[in-house]
């Protein structure tokens, strides 16, 4: 008996047979990145007062996510994904999630967390600082404990990058997974060598 | 272009980058057993360091009525950790600052120079102060008033009254809005007030009464403090400091010893024990004498409280050890060394006897014990919350009261007025140490229930735990004027958990901010 005399017979058009798939992936890489822009603007809007530079890096970033968002939803239909703009999309969002892992577990970003306080008058506000915060002659840079906002943010990054892989033709598609999975044993090795806190 | 589609193989190599993405930032949060950045080499094993007192400060002049002191808020580099340099602010550069020992009758002239850099080098923010002595009833201006703020470069003559009976204060920062890191940064020490009947006790005396100024710090990688307030709930340190020396061993001879223990930290209450179960005597509270020493085998201290303890060494061997642990308390962040304390290894028998003993009846009971609800002219409510990431009393905060021009009030009791006030804390989140003050209270019933065994003496700060109703009972006096209320978890002070009553009239004499202000340039000869 041959595998084919098993199989349902599949009465849909090549249209109907892609359509629903892709709109399936498309979704979810759009809904991925919109709502992670969405939390890109409360956290900058969280930062803005203490580290202006860091909510201004939050409102690019979420202003691209929007534009990349929109594209998923008003772009191309069926089979007309552009696989390079794909593939740069994912590796944008893959690139944001690697920013979030390296800001919370070394002080390579630290500088973009430099707390500070102000205190004009005298009933002034209190000092607010981004988690912890070394009190030297001078500011040094201190690994920041990560927030609610941040993880949610990443989840649904990393829902993003599975629907933008999934936009990808299956050989790309392998190939971008592997680089992911690449990616994530470095990630892995460098916490257990040390190189990440 | 084939159909979109991930395999599960695909979804699995996703998920290893997934997973360290989620997990690995908070791997330090959760498995933390440190909060310390620094290098574990550089901190002491607990009990390696030798225990020290804070120097006694000498008045820099007395006359027949007043003793002179002047201290200077100032920033310098200090060494909490052995051949580690950490830079402090600390009265005359000292963390804890030094002792001043009062007696009652004698007035005390306290001049304070602000002498701090112009803004805080990383925080930024202006070190303003308002020097509190907790646990005077001063009067309105020279009580650390929020808003009496002395800027750097600016200095104040804070006059006490010691018009209370001995009791164990301490003197700390209370600058609005920037206490918890000023206080962290060292701005902290022991005042302790002397009387008749003090001295006339047979209770330890001399250098058998130690203070043990307990509080908790982080450190940075660079030896510099860490500061973490959690947004806005509290700094937890891993190093328990006593009188600035990390878990220090202090050498005690076979005989009894009288312990001043204050509780510095910005946010960690104790659960005080002896490593061997024994038990202890407290004889003294915030604001002074038991009628009778009360014996417990634990001590919880809210932050500011003061408890003094009489422990007895009597029968440890020489050469033998015991330890004063920290059992925790609920909603505290624990590491791996903050159960631990303090350590006592017997040096030999006692030199000296006198002073050796705990009476059965120590004094009169303190007038605040002798107050009873029926002499209540009023009872209030107070509630204790968090609304968003703001401590409010009564949904209201600091805030509230500078927007009202510093007139809105708690309450406004008459000078001699007794009131009950039923503080309640429904979180299960957090516990608060109200501080009220001017006066001394009686803390009535906790749950509905006697107070605590350590807690029968005048008091001037209560630990308001998870869930719980306190009520207290207290006559407003001998001052008149505004005062202030508040969480002593400094975070919580600061943020805004602070209101403020006023006893009889409030007018120009004793107006907090107006009456003695603070001033620029170089101050008189004291």
């Amino acid at each position: 008996m041959t595998a084919s005399a098993v199989r349902p017979a599949d009465h849909r058009t090549p249209e109907a047979r892609h359509v629903p798939v892709t709109t399936r992936w498309r979704w979810v890489a759009a809904a991925g990145t919109a709502t992670a822009a969405a939390l890109h603007v409360v956290a900058a809007s969280t930062h803005l007062q203490l580290q202006p530079t860091l909510a201004a890096g939050f409102l690019l970033t979420a202003l691209v996510q929007l534009g990349a968002a929109a594209w998923l939803v008003l772009g191309p239909r069926g089979s007309g994904w552009d696989t390079r703009a794909v593939g740069l999309l994912l590796t944008g969002t893959v690139l944001v999630v690697l920013a979030f892992v390296a800001a919370h577990t070394t002080t390579w970003l630290g500088d973009l967390h430099t707390a500070g306080g102000h205190g004009a008058h005298a009933t002034g506000h209190a000092a607010e600082a981004d988690g912890a915060v070394a009190l030297g002659l001078a500011a040094l840079p201190e690994v920041q404990a990560p927030d609610l906002l941040g993880t949610a943010t990443v989840a649904v990054e990393l829902i993003a990058v599975v629907g933008l892989a999934a936009l990808l033709p299956a050989r790309t598609r392998s190939r971008a997974t592997s680089l992911l999975l690449v990616a994530g044993l470095l990630v892995w090795v460098a916490w257990l060598t040390g190189l990440l806190g | 272009m084939p159909s979109p589609s991930l395999s599960r193989r695909d979804l699995l190599k996703v998920s290893v980058l997934g997973t360290a993405a989620l997990a690995l930032p908070w791997q330090g949060v959760l498995s933390g057993k440190s909060a310390s950045r620094i290098a574990s080499s550089k901190l002491p094993r607990p009990y390696s360091v030798p225990f020290a007192v804070p120097p006694v400060l000498a008045p820099v002049r007395s006359d027949a009525t007043t003793d002179y002191y002047q201290l200077t808020q100032k920033a310098f580099v200090g060494e909490l950790l052995p051949g580690v340099r950490t830079p402090l602010w600390g009265y005359n550069g000292l963390v804890p600052g030094p002792t001043i020992r009062a007696r009652a009758g004698r007035q005390t002239v306290m001049r304070q120079i602000n002498a701090l850099p112009a803004t805080h080098p990383t925080l930024g923010y202006v070190p303003w102060t308002s020097t509190h002595l907790h646990g005077m009833p001063s009067k309105p201006q020279y009580d650390g008033y929020a808003g009496d703020n002395s800027m750097p470069g600016q200095w104040k003559d804070y006059v006490y009254p010691n018009s209370c009976s001995a009791r164990t204060l301490w003197y700390h920062d209370h600058g609005v809005h920037h206490t918890a890191e000023n206080v962290y940064m060292g701005l902290a020490a022991q005042y302790q007030l002397t009387d008749a009947i003090e001295e006339s006790l047979p209770i330890p005396h001399g250098r058998y009464d130690v203070p043990l100024i307990i509080g908790d710090v982080a450190f940075a990688a660079d030896g510099s403090l860490l500061w973490d307030d959690n947004t806005h709930s509290g700094s937890y340190g891993d190093v328990i400091l006593v009188n600035g020396r990390p878990w220090p061993t202090m050498a005690v001879e076979q005989r009894r010893y009288r312990f001043r223990v204050l509780n510095a930290s910005i946010a960690r209450g104790y659960r005080l024990a002896l490593s061997n179960g024994q038990p202890f005597h407290v004889i003294a509270t915030d604001g002074g004498f038991m009628a009778q020493p009360q014996q417990v085998t634990e001590l919880i201290v809210g932050m500011a409280e003061r408890y003094e303890i009489v422990v007895d060494f009597t029968a440890l061997p020489v050469g033998q050890s015991i330890q004063l642990v920290n059992r925790g308390v609920k909603n505290a962040v624990d590491y791996d060394h903050t159960g631990k304390v303090l350590q006592f290894r017997a040096s030999g028998p006692a030199t000296d006897t006198s002073g050796n003993s705990v009476p059965a009846v120590l004094t009169t009971p303190h007038e605040a014990m002798t107050l009873t609800p029926a002499m209540a002219r009023a009872t209030k409510k107070m509630r204790l919350k968090r609304d968003a990431d703001i401590w409010t009393i009564n949904g209201e905060t600091w805030s509230d009261v500078e927007r009202s021009d510093y007139e809105r009030v708690f309450s406004h009791p008459d000078v001699g007025d007794v009131e009950l006030w039923e503080i309640e804390n429904s979180s299960g989140g957090w516990f608060h140490p109200l501080h009220v003050h001017l006066v001394d209270f009686q803390v009535l019933t906790r749950n509905g229930r006697p107070a605590r065994a350590q807690e029968r003496g005048p008091k001037d700060v209560v630990y308001i735990g998870e869930g719980e109703t306190v009520r207290i009972l207290m006559r407003f006096g001998p001052e008149h004027g505004r005062y202030m209320i508040h969480c002593h978890n400094l975070s919580h002070e600061d943020h805004d958990m602070m209101t403020q009553f006023q006893v009889g009239v409030h007018d120009a004499d004793c107006d907090p901010r107006l009456a003695a202000p603070p001033a620029y340039g170089t101050p008189p000869a004291l």
